[in-house]
């Protein structure tokens, strides 16, 4: 696993990744989805970066100056990150109650992944 | 997501504006190594000039601000743990150091001894070692003429430039040091000498702290603010910011801010 601990905002930022697993989101998208502190977030994003789980790319500066915004920073989940987020996600449904909880806002009523705890 | 921001420039300025409580988060980047130091400020730049309005904005700097220490600690320990094992293509897991299959393991590897085939220019902390442990084995050297040698671990007048005390111990000291230092050197990878800066600059910063509280004696010195524990707090002090990698790192941070 890489030395990855599963926490709660760990799992939270992992949902909001899966939601839209085929896009790239940048910070402040997953600080939405997940409705976790933006200072919360960017160390784990540095984790799940480090062990593999996530890439990341830096917009091009050119269309975020016409549009006046600094560039962002887009986050994508790997194929093997992918994997591991949905066995993640899964087993921290099964192991605690918390599902309510770990699920974004934004994807309680559309569940990507079907969990068996049910 | 692109009409939100389409959106967004609608209402605010072609330049953005810098936001001023922004600036109170500028020290962080000092804390973290350089190039991650970078990444991390322009996001924190781009989340706050994105974030919709002043409350929401204030929200985010707090959140930044709070978790600082788990920032710091992140970034340093995944630098750390995403650093290649010295033996290329080799796993440590699948080494057994006591076994049999250590065939592949040469001494760089495994303990920083430098192969004399693989040379490389010195780095400034083979530089550093090669200078500070000159100084100390020739130091060491002429204090054996100051003090000759009777009485060696005796507290004694022996002075050299007349403000450093020694006897015959502290000089052998002193050339042991040097020799360890002119080993890292020469006999050492670039990360070995390092270790062997951190280590032998720690045995200083011990040695001002024992020596300014009386401690030693044995080794001539005098306790209090004398000449001999100020030259330890100096030596402990030049090494850490020269033998051990920290100026390489400061460097890093400035290229990268500028």
């Amino acid at each position: 696993m890489g030395g990855l601990r599963m926490t709660v905002g760990v799992l939270a930022v992992l949902g909001a990744l899966l939601d839209r697993p085929d896009n790239e989101q940048y910070g402040l998208e997953i600080v939405r989805a997940s409705g976790l502190e933006p200072g919360t977030i960017y160390p784990i994003l540095q984790r799940l970066r480090g062990a593999g789980w996530v890439n990341d790319r830096w917009e091009d500066p050119a269309p975020a100056r016409s549009q006046g915004r600094p560039p962002r920073r887009y986050y994508r989940l790997t194929i093997e990150g992918r994997a591991r987020a949905v066995h993640a996600l899964q087993q921290g449904r099964d192991r605690s109650g918390l599902s309510r909880l770990l699920t974004p806002p934004s994807r309680r009523s559309t569940p990507a992944i079907e969990g068996g705890s049910a | 997501m692109t009409g939100q921001s389409g959106l967004l420039t609608g209402v605010r300025p072609a330049v953005p504006r810098p936001v001023p409580a922004l600036r109170s988060l500028g020290w962080v980047r000092g804390l973290l190594p350089a190039e991650e130091g970078t990444a991390w400020w322009a996001e924190v730049t781009s989340c706050v000039a994105e974030a919709s309005d002043p409350g929401e904005r204030r929200r985010y700097l707090r959140s930044y601000r709070q978790a600082i220490p788990q920032l710091v600690w992140t970034s340093w320990t995944s630098e750390v743990r995403s650093a290649k094992p010295a033996l290329a293509g080799a796993d440590y897991r699948n080494v057994k150091w006591k076994g049999t299959d250590v065939t592949f393991v040469n001494t760089e590897d495994k303990f920083g001894i430098k192969i004399q085939s693989a040379r490389a220019p010195r780095t400034l902390e083979q530089s550093f070692s090669m200078i500070a442990g000159s100084i100390y084995v020739v130091g060491g050297i002429i204090g054996f003429f100051v003090t000759g040698f009777g009485s060696i671990t005796e507290v004694t007048n022996h002075s050299l430039f007349g403000i450093f005390m020694l006897n015959p111990f502290h000089n052998i000291v002193h050339i042991a040091l040097g020799g360890l230092w002119l080993l890292a050197a020469f006999a050492l990878t670039p990360a070995g000498t390092e270790g062997m800066n951190v280590a032998i600059g720690g045995t200083y910063a011990l040695a001002t702290v024992l020596g300014f509280f009386g401690y030693f004696s044995l080794l001539s010195i005098p306790a209090g603010a004398s000449g001999d524990n100020f030259l330890h707090l100096v030596t402990a002090l030049v090494t850490f910011v020269f033998g051990c990698g920290l100026l390489r790192a400061m460097g890093g941070a400035q290229a990268a801010t500028a």
